[in-house]
């Protein structure tokens, strides 16, 4: 119960502040019809919505869905393998580190025009706007959680005469995955969010939820935009739950922590 | 045809070891030699050297100077941490290095552990730990096993319950044992021979030969002989801190 309440409290205060907002901004109803004209209160969030709509928006979320699912699981394997190549060596560490940092600061939306022009507006394109802006906590907690392995495990493997492979598998990937499930948990929300930014700049074909979102806003309806918004905060909650089930069910019954 | 010679080769000898950290020395010349199924303690004082030198002996650090052989290249290591695998179970844990499942199996009944082989680590106490620690070393079979402080962190309860444990699973399996520690009545109870180095760079200042036959039981701590031995190892590391 104490779990639930607070977190109700706050979804109450939000609505509460959502029709204060709706039924303060002056012409908000002025449209002919009485609809919503700069934001729609909840109870009239999905006035003016139809089928057609749904069916844009439906499949604004498969694609958007699917980059971001391709993208964070690239980034899974990039992410990891990256890490564990950095803790080899420090002078690898030390090459590389830069770079990955430079690309972590840069906004995406700057690279993503230049991804476009250089490879097109496909699929590939998006997933790969995707796995530049989600890998780096991956790595970098693959990184420190591999580097943490404590000295005395180190030593105990290598008086079994473990090889490096089973170094790897049998210690320091299991000793990191706490720390990458921390990372993954950062890189599954800008999955999210560089499957929908970077939809901002392919203009052909089926839209993405980012520039369905773009088109509803130049349309004099605010319902569709906000369902569009909606759809998407649904879809960055998705990933945030399936990596915390998976975290669950593969680390959460030993990590204690 | 020369006569054969019956030659006992020792479970580890040191010879001459010292070692240096950049420009500190933290071992000098330490010779020391362990027979087949000897139990030895060592103690001093701390930082003088005494994980380096379990550390040389296990092969997990070359010495700057001098040789370590040993009978059996297969070392068993005790850490001053339990050093388990958080994701292995506690039957996982023990079989981690184990040769077979009845060694396993056997440890596991022998220390009370069998009835807790599906508990994650952290279920486990700091005593059940540390014994699970010293199951998955023995599951091995080493020869010699190599002991830096282990029941260091424990209770004084609990480490005088391991110590028994330890003695019995001494007593049948055998093996020869080197333990670095800091409380001298353990060194005692457990050891044949009592080692005091000096502080640091570290290096052998005494042996004791500890009298007491095995078996050893509890008593054997409120034995006059046990504390007038106790008392002269304290002078000892007194003289040489």
């Amino acid at each position: 119960m104490k779990r639930i309440v607070p977190p109700l409290v706050v979804f109450a205060a939000i609505i509460a502040g959502w029709y204060a907002l709706a039924y303060s901004l002056d012409n908000n109803f002025a449209s002919a019809d009485g609809s919503a004209l700069i934001i729609p209160p909840p109870h009239m969030l999905f006035d003016g919505m139809n089928a057609p709509t749904w069916q844009r928006i439906s499949s604004a979320l498969t694609i958007s869905g699917s980059t971001a699912i391709v993208g964070l699981a690239l980034s899974l394997v990039i992410g990891v393998a990256l890490g564990v190549v950095m803790s080899f060596s420090r002078g690898l560490e030390s090459a590389l580190w830069p770079w990955l940092i430079a690309l972590q600061v840069t906004p995406i939306i700057v690279l993503t025009p230049i991804i476009v022009r250089v490879i097109g507006a496909s699929f590939g394109a998006r997933v790969l706007v995707t796995v530049l802006i989600s890998f780096f906590p991956i790595a970098s907690n693959t990184l420190f959680g591999v580097r943490g392995v404590s000295l005395a495990l180190h030593d105990l493997f290598t008086l079994a005469g473990a090889s490096r492979w089973r170094r790897l598998t049998e210690l320091q990937l299991p000793a990191a995955s706490p720390a990458v499930f921390a990372g993954l948990r950062v890189s599954a929300g800008l999955a999210v969010i560089g499957a929908i930014v970077g939809d901002f700049f392919f203009t052909r074909g089926t839209p993405g939820l980012g520039r369905l979102v773009v088109y509803f806003f130049q349309d004099t309806r605010s319902g569709p935009m906000f369902a569009t918004a909606l759809v998407a905060i649904f879809l960055g909650l998705g990933f945030f739950i399936v990596v915390a089930v998976l975290r669950r069910l593969l680390v959460s019954p030993w990590d204690c922590t | 045809m020369p006569p054969t010679e019956s030659v006992t080769v020792p479970a580890l000898e040191a010879r001459g070891v010292s070692h240096r950290f950049a420009e500190r020395e933290v071992l000098h010349d330490v010779s020391l030699t362990l027979a087949n199924g000897e139990i030895v303690a060592v103690v001093g004082p701390s930082g003088c050297g005494k994980t380096t030198l379990l550390r040389t002996c296990a092969g997990l650090l070359a010495p700057s100077h001098g040789t370590i052989r040993r009978n059996d290249p297969k070392v068993g290591f005790v850490f001053q941490e339990p050093a388990l695998l958080a994701w292995r179970r506690v039957g996982g844990n023990a079989a981690l290095l184990a040769e077979d499942d009845a060694t396993v199996e056997q440890l596991l009944r022998i220390s009370g552990l069998a009835e807790h082989r599906h508990k994650w680590p952290y279920q486990l106490s700091g005593g059940m730990k540390m014994r699970l620690s010293l199951v998955r070393t023995l599951a091995a079979r080493p020869q010699l096993v190599l002991l830096d402080e282990p029941f260091g962190a424990l209770d004084q309860l609990t480490r005088y319950r391991l110590h028994d444990e330890f003695l019995r699973l001494h007593t049948q399996q055998r093996f020869t044992a080197l333990m670095v520690t800091h409380a001298i009545d353990e060194a005692v109870y457990l050891a044949d021979r009592v080692v005091v180095m000096s502080g640091a760079p570290g290096s052998i200042v005494a042996e004791f030969v500890v009298p007491t036959a095995r078996p050893r039981e509890p008593p054997m701590r409120y034995d006059a002989a046990f504390a007038a031995l106790c008392g002269r190892i304290a002078a000892c590391l007194g003289d040489h801190p």
